[in-house]
């Protein structure tokens, strides 16, 4: 039995037209910040009589994005909403939008939708740079809620989780959202095994710092970790002290070595396109050894807390001598040079020369230059970040693509995330809807977007305003994952991990499946019973925490039950529902009782179903 | 008695392969693509191999210390502000033992009873092993050797990788309890003979056995596949099991059957021991527990032989090493001894052998108040088979810049890790001509077999 690929024989034909224009027009798209790149967009296919054309192979060469003239970096005013998309950065139809703010976001609701329709992709970039954020998570925990709350009685970690699933739900700045999401998973830390475990404030203010970071410049955000108080705890760096001859005590070397391993530049030295670089023998080439971690070591340490001075008091995070608290987790940590290490550090083939007057921000910015500007930080950014949004298993030149955009293209800085990102999004290969019948193609919806796909589709909210949802990560009663609470720096799945058996023999990674096994996955069914019913008036106990979607547009369609499954096709199923689950699907709702019921089964069913699980 | 048929490949190939087209759709334990690989073994006896797992690093240096002035001096000097009290080890006197003496943590006075007692062996300074590295060489020092070692020396994901799958010097995506796993598994498995408490790990993943994950309350039923809201319908189970062409919605349905097979055999066999106390020792004292009741529920679920895997996590100590080694220990202490009483009270504590593993040993170096990782180990093996009281393999010297030293005391194993797999798999009864297929680099060291298995 085959997997029915989305249908064109399914859309009008304007959208048939619209949609392969998009097939063969979007090579031309690559990471450009504005439209007026003088690129000719190949004419699209005339539409052919009553038989949808096949979707064309893919191309196992699609053409690299020509960069574009280099332009002045001259400052441009915001640009207006523009009236209509621009040629080739249509989105050509619903279920293109929805394929794509699948991709981008935690998920589309009707009103997204439209506006992506309306304004195509280009614009849709510059609205989600723009768009700022509804709150910070400092300030949520601070207040004990969001804004407005009554009672802010928000507490303990729970307050930094609320706020988390606060901005995710009801943030307009979707990407900046999931960016958030995609950038804790690799700048790891964690409640779990952890110094920084009950710290709402900590795990706050990290995550405002990964906000504010978002679309800037790597080298800004690989700093704003570096320095982050809530890293260096987790990873044990902060008050790491400098070496000491006399009793033999060497400076940590923890941060060190997760920096370069899981954070820039990866174990192995990196062709631009993810493959990994060979010596003169054929095998790979690792980019560090254990000298580079004791050298690099030596620069991370003396740091602590962040304040007005670098007194001992300030070091230790004891209150000053007013009495005030100095454990400031929303500044960034500072260099006490008093612990600061003087000696020779080398790594990476860098040397930082020996000194008399340590100078921790000096060997810092050189620490950090170095790992920015070494050449596997666009392809192991590229990987990370193609398989946090779009696909497991990028082709090299997908990978090649994103990085070329990272390092740099066309007058633009190094380090651009507006631009990655954007490569990420826009490539061919994420665009190209014939993958969607590719059987190599595609990722798990990790369980932390899947929920919050449907707290967005179906506007779930309190009256209080609050999201009082406790930890997730209990895999027989929740979904398994939970937001900081990754089981190790290594987060929770490996990139690189497959199941024994057939995706392995295929060479193929499948990273989310190191959380998805025969507990998990019944965890998340059972989880869907209940969230698909309850969170309705009927099963309401009064409380203004209680949590109310509200699936008033699909009772009405419910007694058409084609018409529902077309709407929740858009809203959870990225344009993809299959004939067959379909036809599953009615089957369920024809059993139920009443047009509640008949919803509730209908989004029960397909978020179970493997072709929801899997975004492709 | 043990019937171990070890020229039986064909035979079981057979054996194996008439059952297919009878269960043509039902989820097998085990990969059928890769059926046939290995020569396959069959018992009658019952074995169990289960593997702790300490996941981050032990702190071997302060697992077992020194406790003589000699040689605890050195150790102290090292460990700076790390130092456990000479005063406050447990000693033990090892038979047939002539290095120097040694003490355990003060929070293992259970697994010093075991020793004691002979129901457990200290293998010592295991480690990852591309090849033999001979002690006495000192160009190793101060900076870890280059040629011929395990790939990413010293990294979490690499040594943990290597110590599970047994290949320190290349890729591998199967580990050796899973290629042990491969020579038992057959597709009449409802339930695989590979289980996890903890989640999917390389150390199960076999070529043809597919590990099977429980929880602590044993395995979890979907509770709505013949029925949604009270109104019946198979539309849950018609979309989570049916066939797909996308090769993860494949691989998500093919885990579905599994999970739905697998639960209608366990929760049946295990129904009877609903009733075993917890075990002490937290979250680890729980994983063995369910791994108790698996053992009991054996011949209900139709196996001769079993894998488990349970994790202790949290062993990465680079900061507040001392409290929080004491707190981890004092959990393993407990929740073994537990686990080995439970073998005795099933009457099956010669047939059931634990082993600890993990990402390396620590540095003996000290970095303030934690320690940075290191490379050899010392592991405690435990069961009524295990010929006690011991300690195997050289015992390295615990001091900086000695001959075991590759640099600020991260020590150059003097046993590898394929030894002392080998010798748990020859106990379990993988035959000599397989055990090339379990550990492939096994010929590489002079002794296959370290001799603490009875």
């Amino acid at each position: 039995m085959s997997l029915t690929p989305l249908s064109l024989s399914r859309l009008s034909r304007p959208a048939r037209v619209a949609s392969l224009a998009l097939l063969f027009g979007l090579a031309a798209c690559g990471g450009n910040d504005t439209e007026s790149t003088g690129q000719p967009l190949p004419a699209p296919a005339p539409p052919v009589g009553g038989t949808p054309p096949a979707p064309p192979p893919p191309d196992p060469n699609p053409p690299a994005p020509t960069p574009p003239a280099p332009t002045p970096p001259a400052p441009t005013p915001p640009a207006p909403t523009p009236p209509s998309p621009a040629p080739g950065d249509a989105v050509g139809t619903d279920a293109e939008a929805a394929r794509f703010l699948v991709q981008a976001t935690y998920g589309p609701n009707m009103a997204d939708l439209a506006q992506l329709r309306s304004m195509g992709y280009s614009a849709w970039f510059t609205q989600q740079f723009a768009e700022p954020t509804i709150d910070t998570h400092w300030d949520y925990v601070a207040r004990g809620g969001p804004v407005n709350c009554s009672p802010c009685d928000s507490r303990y970690i729970n307050a930094t989780m609320e706020s988390f699933w606060k901005q995710a739900i009801q943030g307009r700045d979707q990407l900046r959202q999931r960016m958030v999401f995609a950038l804790s998973e690799l700048f790891v830390v964690s409640s779990v095994n952890s110094t920084v475990d009950g710290q709402p404030d900590a795990h706050a203010s990290y995550l405002d710092m990964l906000s504010r970071n978002a679309f800037g410049n790597f080298r800004t955000l690989l700093e704003g970790v570096a320095r982050h108080p809530t890293m260096g705890h987790y990873l044990s760096y902060h008050r790491n002290e400098k070496e000491d001859p006399a009793t033999g005590r060497n400076p940590d070397e923890n941060f060190a070595r997760e920096i370069m391993q899981l954070f820039s530049i990866g174990l192995w030295q990196l062709n631009d396109d993810g493959t990994r670089r060979k010596d003169g023998n054929g095998r790979d080439i690792p980019t560090y050894g254990i000298n580079d971690v004791m050298g690099l070591a030596r620069v991370f340490t003396g740091l602590s807390w962040g304040g007005p001075d670098t007194n001992d008091h300030r070091w230790y995070g004891w209150p000053d001598s007013a009495g005030t608290p100095t454990t400031r987790w929303d500044l960034p940590m500072q260099f006490f040079n008093q612990y600061h290490s003087t000696s020779e550090k080398r790594f990476l083939g860098v040397t930082i020369p020996a000194n008399t007057t340590p100078n921790g921000n000096n060997d810092l910015r050189i620490a950090l230059d170095t790992l920015f500007n070494h050449p596997n930080v666009g392809p192991f950014l590229a990987t990370h970040l193609i398989q946090r949004f779009v696909t497991a298993n990028p082709s090299p030149a997908y990978v090649q693509r994103v990085a070329t955009a990272f390092n740099g293209e066309a007058g633009r800085a190094r380090g651009d995330m507006r631009a990655t990102l954007r490569a990420v999004l826009m490539d061919p290969e994420a665009r190209d809807a014939s993958r969607i019948a590719d059987p190599r193609f595609g990722k798990l919806r990790e369980p932390i977007v899947r929920y919050g796909n449907f707290l967005r589709a179906f506007n779930v909210s309190a009256q209080s305003g609050v999201y009082r949802i406790w930890n997730l990560e209990d895999p027989v009663e929740s979904i398994g994952q939970n937001p900081l609470r990754a089981p190790s720096v290594f987060n929770w799945f490996r990139p690189d991990y497959a199941p024994s058996g057939e995706l392995q023999s295929a060479g193929l990674a499948a990273p989310e499946f190191q959380i998805t096994h025969e507990t998990t996955l019944t965890g998340y069914n059972n989880f869907l019973d209940w969230t698909a019913e309850r969170m309705t008036q009927r099963f309401s106990n009064g409380s203004r925490d209680f949590l109310l979607a509200n699936f008033s547009s699909e009772v009405a369609l419910a007694g058409t039950p084609d018409a529902l499954l077309d709407r929740l096709n858009l809203l959870l199923m990225a344009g993809q529902l299959t004939p067959s689950t379909r036809a599953t699907v009615r089957s369920a709702m024809a059993a139920m009782p009443n047009n509640e019921y008949r919803v509730a089964a209908a989004i029960r069913l397909l978020m179970a179903s493997p072709e929801y699980i899997v975004q492709k | 008695m043990t019937f171990i048929h070890q020229h039986a490949s064909r035979r079981e190939f057979l054996r194996r392969s008439a059952t297919l087209g009878a269960l043509a759709g039902s989820p097998f334990a085990v990969n059928l693509a890769a059926i046939g690989n290995a020569a396959a073994q069959s018992t009658t006896d019952y074995k169990a191999l289960v593997c702790v797992y300490l996941a981050g690093g032990n702190d071997n240096a302060n697992t077992l210390v020194p406790r003589n002035s000699a040689e605890y001096t050195p150790y102290a000097s090292a460990r700076g502000a790390l130092a456990l009290p000479q005063a406050n080890l447990l000693a033990i006197n090892p038979t047939g033992y002539s290095g120097p003496a040694l003490g355990l943590h003060p929070a293992l006075p259970r697994t010093q009873a075991l020793l004691n007692q002979g129901r457990c062996a200290v293998v010592s300074n295991v480690g990852t092993l591309a090849y033999p590295l001979p002690r006495g060489r000192t160009d190793w020092n101060r900076g870890a050797p280059t040629v011929g070692v395990p790939i990413q020396l010293f990294s979490h994901s690499d040594q943990a990788g290597q110590w599970q799958t047994g290949i320190p010097d290349g890729p591998s995506r199967t580990g050796w309890m899973g290629r042990m796993g491969d020579l038992w598994a057959t597709p009449n498995d409802r339930v695989s003979i590979a289980m996890s408490i903890a989640g999917n790990n390389t150390m199960q993943a076999g070529n043809s056995v597919v590990q099977y994950q429980l929880t602590t309350r044993g395995p979890v039923r979907i509770n709505s596949l013949g029925n949604l809201y009270g109104n019946n319908t198979s539309a849950v189970r018609t979309l989570i099991t049916e066939e797909r062409s996308n090769l993860m919605e494949r691989e998500l349905n093919r885990i579905a059957r599994r999970s739905i097979d697998a639960e209608s055999v366990v929760s049946g066999a295990i129904a009877s021991t609903n009733g075993m106390a917890t075990f002490p020792g937290g979250g680890l004292g729980a994983q063995l527990r369910m791994v108790a009741r698996m053992i009991a529920a054996r011949n209900a679920l139709g196996h001769t032989r079993q894998i488990y895997y349970v994790m202790h996590g949290g062993y990465d100590f680079h900061a507040n090493l001392l409290t929080d080694h004491n707190n981890r220990l004092a959990d393993l202490d407990a929740a073994l001894a537990q686990f080995y009483q439970s073998t005795v009270d099933l009457g099956v504590a010669n047939s059931v052998t634990t082993f600890t593993a993990s990402d390396f040993g620590r540095a003996l170096q000290f970095n303030g108040d934690g320690s940075d990782h290191g490379w050899g180990g010392h592991h405690f093996v435990i069961g009524g088979a295990v010929r006690g009281n011991r300690v195997y393999g050289a015992w390295p010297t615990m001091a900086l810049n000695s001959f075991d030293d590759s640099g600020n005391g991260r020590l150059i194993p003097t046993t590898a890790v394929d030894q002392y797999a080998a010798t748990l798999a020859s106990w379990f009864g993988v035959s000599p001509s397989n055990l090339a297929t379990v550990l492939p680099n096994l010929g590489r060291f002079a002794s296959p077999n370290l001799g603490f298995m009875g």
